[in-house]
Formats: C-alpha cells, structure tokens, sequence
C-alpha cells in the first residue's frame, strides 16, 4: 500500500511533467501513458507492509529467545536429578532427553536464521519505499528544471539486504547453501535519471522504477527459495534422518505397555530393601493414539 | 539408608516437578510467540505485489508467494515442537508416577501433583 508521503510525490511528479510536457501530436504517446506505468509501478513496489513484516521478524526472535531462555537450565538439572538412576528405562530416557536437547538445538539454529531472512525481507520491504521516494524526489527536481545533468541514484533496497542477513551460516551439512542466492543478488546499485528532456525524465524514472522492481522481484525469490531451504532443514524427506532428529522417538517410559521396575532401577545401595516388588506395574501414562504430525503426514506424501 | 532413599526419590520428582516444565514451558512458549508469527503473515506479504505485475506482464518465477512458504515453515516447527511438548509432557507424568510408586512402595506419602 502507497503511503501518504510517496503518493503526494508521484502527484507532484506528475503535475511538474505535465506542467512542463510539450504539446504533442496525435500519433506521439500520451504522457499519461507513461505516468500511468509509473504509479502502477510504484503501487507495486510499495506493496510491502513493512512494520508487519517487522513485527513478523520480532514475534521468530522472541520465539527464538523463549526457546534458550529456560531449556538449558531443564537440561542441566535432568542431568543432576537423574545420575543416582539406572537401567534400560533409565538410560532410554537419558538418551531421549539427549535427542530431545539436539532436536531443541536444531530448532534453535532454524528460528536463528529464520529471524534473519525475516531481517533482510524488512530491509528489502523498507528499501523499496525509500528509493522510490529518492527516485521520485530526483525526477521531480529534473522536471521542474533544476540540474541539466543526468543523475544517479543509489538503491538501497538491494545492497542493504545482504549486509543484515550476512555471509556464511554454521549449521548442519548442506545448510550452507542456505543464503547463497540471496546474499549474491546485490548487483543493481543504482539506476540514472535523466535531465535532458521533460519525457526523457519521466521515461528514465519508469525505466528506473521497473528495473528496481525486477531486481526486487528476483530479489523475493531469493527469500522463498531460503525459507523453503529452511523448511527442508525441518523436514528434510530424504531418508528421513532430520525428522529424528526434529522429533525423537518417544521414550520406553510411556510408550511401554507395562512398567518393569527392574528397567528404572534404585541406586545399588538401597536395593537390598526389596522395594522394587512392591511397586506398581501398571503402564505409567494413559495409553492414547497419537495422530501423525504435519510433518510426518508430508513425508508420507500426505 | 531410609534417608538416602528419600532424598533419591526426591530427585527423580525434580526432574518431573522442575526439569521437565522448564524445558516444556521453553517449548510451549516458542510455539504460543510462532502461533503470534503466523497471524502476521497475512498481512506481512505481497498479494498487490503479485496483482501489480500480473497486470504489468512481468514474469514472476514463482507464483507461490513468501507468506504461504512463512506459513508453511510456521505451521512445520509449530506441530514438531507441539509433539516435542506432548511427549515431554507424558515424560513428566512418567517420571511422577514412578517417583509416587516407589514412594507408596516404601510407605511414603506421595509428591504433590505435578
């Protein structure tokens, strides 16, 4: 959506052209053809809602946060709470809450670099409105006649992207490919505006807005194929090994149909008690069929 | 040895009682902030974008647009997390019930719900 500020340019641009524009013959081009492309161009470049996509990049980051605020200090009591604790129930369960710490880092790194693609798309969504403005602030000084040279105008809606997202990204194999394209589409810097004529002006700002809006545009499939990339790091389908790891097997604790004392033994110098024949060996948890999750029904090309 | 014994189970309940919930409030708490993440999208992305070139005629590659692949990765770490959360919090229960039942075993009083 076109903000207040941006439209009341594209309508001192246009007036200045028109103000200034030479009669023209019939078979010469309406310069309301051209403005048209213009607002047009404009209206699509600025169709970005940057404050939404910000609180967006807020709301991964403040998941990001909760995710490392609390579950370390979990990690390191289970690891003090349970070290008097063995057997095969006890080690299973160790060994789940080991993959479930690897599965939280997993998570971790995901939501990191989520928050950061968020990051450059802001900067992307931000950077269009403010060269459109400079393109436009530009063009109206050439129509109303105040330099004869042309100029240019740097863009920052493609350079500042790859500066907030960064280079290389530690993660697992093959993660690195994650952000190549995108930190790689940073070669339109800058567009000209012509002085040289009150067509040419406005030619040269419609050449300029809808070069931008390509480079955008190619821009934004940068983000797609690094969210998508994100995604397969989630759900990676290829023999299955990340959905493991981003969802580990439950443990024998509850998904056992009774439970064997002798599997969660007592420290060795309480066992002579005998206590282990007294307990109950009915199952732990309430038993209940557990629907697949959305990840699991996608690999199972559901 | 009765002392040490109680002080073993008191441990195992920890882990039910306080080890457990922080790492499940962690989880839940990511997923309620993603949940917030996903309300966004609709309005964070580029419908006009797409109705602005389509009338323009320039070609875009991919016509399946940033928010439904933000959705898409929402709803994903949304439902792994969520089944990260339900087992961990069936563990809790687990560990509880074993703490109670050597606890009742040994004739003591059980721990308080956790």
């Amino acid at each position: 959506m076109i903000d207040g500020y941006t439209k009341s340019l594209l309508e001192q641009h246009r007036s200045a052209a028109l103000n200034w524009w030479p009669p023209r013959m019939p078979w010469q081009q309406n310069p309301n053809d051209y403005l048209d492309q213009i607002d047009s161009t404009v209206e699509a470049l600025c169709s970005g809602n940057a404050l939404a996509a910000d609180n967006l990049a807020n709301d991964i980051n403040q998941a990001h946060l909760a995710l490392t605020t609390n579950a370390q200090v979990g990690f390191d009591g289970i690891q003090t709470d349970m070290e008097a604790w063995a057997g095969a129930a006890a080690d299973n369960f160790r060994d789940y809450m080991s993959k479930v710490k690897q599965a939280i880092n997993r998570y971790d790194q995901v939501l990191n670099d989520f928050k950061r693609i968020q990051d450059g798309y802001t900067a992307l969504v931000e950077g269009c409105v403010t060269d459109v403005q400079n393109l436009l602030n530009k063009a109206i000084d050439a129509q109303n006649g105040v330099s004869a040279e042309t100029w240019q105008v740097a863009l920052t809606a493609i350079g500042g992207v790859a500066a907030i997202i960064g280079a290389a990204i530690s993660g697992p194999v093959g993660w690195e490919i994650l952000l190549g394209g995108v930190a790689l589409a940073t070669s339109e810097g800058s567009v000209l505006i012509s002085t040289s004529g009150h067509g040419e002006t406005a030619k040269s700002l419609l050449d300029g807005l809808q070069s931008l809006l390509s480079s955008v545009i190619d821009q934004r499939e940068n983000f797609y194929y690094a969210v998508d990339q994100l995604a397969n790091v989630v759900m990676e389908s290829v023999d299955n090994k990340n959905l493991d790891v981003v969802e580990p097997p439950a443990p024998t604790i509850i998904t056992a149909p009774n439970f064997d004392p002798s599997t969660f033994d007592l420290p060795s110098d309480i066992e002579p008690l005998g206590i282990e024949n007294g307990v109950s060996r009915a199952p732990l948890v309430q038993q209940s069929q557990q629907s697949n999750s959305q990840i699991s029904a996608r690999l199972a090309g559901g | 040895m009765p002392d040490s014994f109680s002080v073993d189970l008191g441990r195992l309940n920890n882990v039910a009682k306080t080890d457990l919930p922080n790492i499940i409030d962690a989880v839940n708490g990511t997923r309620t902030q993603l949940n917030s993440a996903v309300s966004e999208c609709a309005s964070a992305f580029d419908g006009t974008l797409y109705q602005a070139v389509g009338m323009m005629a320039i070609p875009v590659g991919n016509s399946f647009g940033y928010a439904n692949y933000t959705e898409a990765l929402l709803d994903d770490l949304v439902t792994g997390l969520g089944k990260l959360s339900d087992n961990l919090a069936k563990s809790k229960q687990a560990i509880h019930e074993i703490a109670n039942r050597y606890a009742a075993a040994d004739g003591q009083p059980p721990f308080p719900s956790v």
